[in-house]
């Protein structure tokens, strides 16, 4: 079976990066997916995120291609933020970080617990197999 | 340049793709190729690019999210009252 990763809007960022200047476990994250021994899962929260970097730049033309690809990628899967996610959310007893908590609850709602991102939290809260490059 | 080549045909269709061609073009057996028919009688194969394989540098000249700027982003979304 193929494995299962949710990124963040760091690798995201890094997809569309100087590749020489791109840490060495995102670029083998990347020929991964190219050669379709991963599924990657892009939460609709982490391209606002890029959104808002890059808004501050004025290379929001840069993202609507870098979108654009991502829609026609195959081994890539651009999830909405849903009911599927808030009922997830339900099950979690304390009050998290909402972006926090809304990333780690799309790892459950596709079954998977990796999670490319150099963010602790997701480790030592949400109990989430952690890929830093850090 | 052109290079062009006459090949016989399986009896299931199948033919080969030379070596040095797939050599040139960094076809491996991970690979997919995209076939077109033209007019009823030009066939083109062509390698199927991932979108991902495509090294533009859309994000030229941006340095990667820093630490404060993904802290910021997180407010901007959720904002927190101190």
């Amino acid at each position: 079976m193929t494995e299962k990763a949710v990124i963040d809007a760091q690798v995201l960022f890094y997809f569309h990066y100087d590749y020489k200047k791109v840490p060495l476990m995102l670029q083998e994250l990347k020929k991964k997916v190219i050669d379709g021994k991963i599924t990657v899962i892009i939460p609709t929260i982490a391209i606002s995120e890029l959104v808002w970097k890059m808004r501050k730049t004025d290379k929001i033309d840069a993202v609507k291609r870098a979108i654009e690809r991502w829609e026609k990628s195959e081994n890539v899967i651009i999830d909405d933020f849903d009911i599927e996610i808030i009922k997830l959310m339900l099950k979690n007893i304390e009050s998290h970080e909402l972006h926090d908590e809304i990333i780690a609850m799309t790892c459950k709602k596709y079954n998977t617990c990796i999670i490319y991102s150099t963010d602790k939290n997701y480790e030592e809260i949400f109990k989430l197999k952690l890929r830093s490059w850090r | 340049m052109t290079e062009k080549l006459t090949q016989k045909v399986s009896s299931n269709g199948r033919i080969v793709i030379p070596k040095e061609w797939r050599d040139k073009l960094a076809i491996n057996d991970t690979n997919l190729v995209e076939m077109e028919l033209n007019e009823d009688k030009v066939i083109l194969i062509r390698k199927k690019i991932h979108p991902l394989e495509i090294e533009d540098n859309l994000f030229e000249g941006v340095s990667p999210f820093t630490d404060e700027e993904l802290e910021e982003v997180k407010r901007s979304l959720f904002p927190i009252k101190d």
